[in-house]
């Protein structure tokens, strides 16, 4: 993977995430804009990268938030691994793979939300994490469709096997 | 094989730190740390809140259909003003103090931008004033209609100003109402009650009152469109009665029915600030030059 790319990504992600994420409210809920890109680099970087990438983007995430630092990171490292593991068995450009990988993750995230919240509060609204899956799974076949067109850019290889001469 | 336990080994280590970090670590010693890289998203943040917002004021309807949005928005401001000044002034009738304090609030004030609000599900603003801009933890941060909040992280890079609305905040407060006062004019009047409010954040722009009982609330005749204003002695005194929001809901207590159950929105949705004013002079609350000490949260 490039990380240069993933860099920039990150920084367009969160960056957008910070100016617009209250703003594209709809009903209490706004969308998590940071975990499709998450999931985007799971779905297709190779494990060992794809698992830092994602803690890397937690990590800066939580660099503009008022949550504990590592709390995103965590969250995130999480999802990771949970989305690599499914690399084999997804259809990677499907919009319901999108759609599912994005909903299992918001949920993932609003648990370790949720359970930080009860160790340090204050807690956030559960109806607002709930809302926030529903809304971020809606847009994740849009947004992920869009970074998949991209996908060349970012150069994920899969990682080579030696060969075994016997 | 090796190569793969001994990545597993890495991520597991490094997953573990963050659970402590996020778990564990006192939030003073990693404060710091993202109060010098605050502001680094703000190049992409700034313009895109500034296009979105644009469009987002396409679409809401104003509060009030039946007057132009800049005529509302002066009446706020001058309602903020007029409730201010009358804190003030009652202040200084019961100590007889000090004509250093009857400011306008604004005079104490820089305005600063903002670059965005929270990511992560609470209710803050990332503002463009830094260490060097004289911002410090603690000072209040104040919006054309009242108050906004309280800056809660500091750095090179930006700020963090936690609002009234975030889960945990608590403040004493007082509900007054405006009316006609038979000359043409408006007049603010205070409800005076025997219990003290006590506002606190839920998110999601929303407060609650929840420890007044139903029956005195009802003796009060407390009603939707009731102003709340700021009375705690733990922010400055030039901050007392700025507004808080207005009283949208009277209904009893669900997990208790005796007690009400009273719900506040600030004028305008606080995450969608633009710009906000950080109240870097006046911080004094006791004559003794002592900055205040701020309600610790849960």
């Amino acid at each position: 993977m490039r990380w240069f790319t993933y860099f920039i990504l990150a920084y367009l992600a969160i960056g957008l995430q910070l100016g617009a994420g209250d703003l594209l409210a709809v009903g209490g809920a706004k969308p998590n804009l940071v975990l499709l890109a998450v999931i985007f680099i799971a779905i297709n970087a190779p494990r060992e990268p794809a698992l830092l990438g994602c803690v890397g983007i937690g990590l800066m995430q939580d660099l503009v938030t008022l949550q504990p630092l590592g709390l995103y990171a965590a969250a995130y490292g999480l999802v990771g691994m949970f989305v690599v593991s499914t690399q084999e068995i997804v259809y990677r450009e499907h919009p319901f793979t999108h759609l599912s990988l994005a909903f299992v993750g918001s949920l993932l995230v609003a648990a370790v939300v949720l359970v930080n919240g009860l160790v340090r509060p204050p807690r956030v609204s559960p109806g607002a994490l709930f809302g926030t899956a529903v809304y971020t799974a809606a847009l994740a076949p849009v947004a992920l469709w869009g970074l998949q067109r991209m996908k060349r850019v970012f150069g994920f290889t899969a990682p080579r096997r030696r060969l075994r001469t016997f | 094989m090796s190569r793969r336990l001994g990545f597993n080994q890495f991520f597991a280590a490094i997953l573990g730190a963050c659970l402590l970090s996020a778990f564990v670590l006192p939030l003073r010693f990693t404060d710091p740390i993202r109060g010098a890289v605050q502001g680094m998203f703000a190049p992409v943040a700034r313009p895109v809140r500034l296009v979105a917002s644009a469009i987002r004021g396409r679409f809401d309807n104003p509060g009030d259909v039946r007057a132009p949005k800049d005529i509302s928005e002066e009446n706020q401001r001058l309602r903020a003003t007029v409730t201010s000044l009358m804190g003030q002034v009652e202040e200084l009738q019961k100590l007889a103090a000090d004509r250093r304090r009857l400011k306008d609030v604004g005079q104490l004030c820089t305005p600063m931008m903002v670059i965005g609000s929270d990511t992560a599900g609470r209710d803050s603003l990332a503002l463009s004033g830094t260490a060097r801009d004289g911002v410090v933890i603690g000072m209040a941060v104040l919006h054309p209609a009242g108050l906004a909040g309280r800056i809660e992280r500091v750095g090179v890079g930006g700020s963090q100003c936690r609002l009234i609305t975030d889960p945990g905040m608590r403040m004493t407060c007082k509900f007054g109402r405006y009316g006609d006062d038979g000359r043409g004019g408006t007049t603010y009047t205070t409800i005076e009650s025997d219990e003290q409010p006590l506002v606190e954040g839920m998110g999601k722009n929303l407060m609650l009152v929840r420890n007044l009982r139903l029956k005195h609330v009802q003796d009060l005749d407390l009603k939707v469109g009731d102003t709340v204003v700021l009375d705690d002695r733990e922010w400055a005194t030039p901050l007392k009665y700025q507004r808080l929001g207005q009283v949208t809901s009277v209904a009893p207590r669900r997990d208790a029915p005796l007690f009400a159950d009273i719900q506040i929105r600030p004028q305008v949705n606080l995450t969608g600030l633009r710009e906000v004013m950080v109240m870097t002079k006046g911080q004094m609350t006791d004559g003794k030059g002592e900055a205040a000490i701020t309600k610790t949260d849960q």
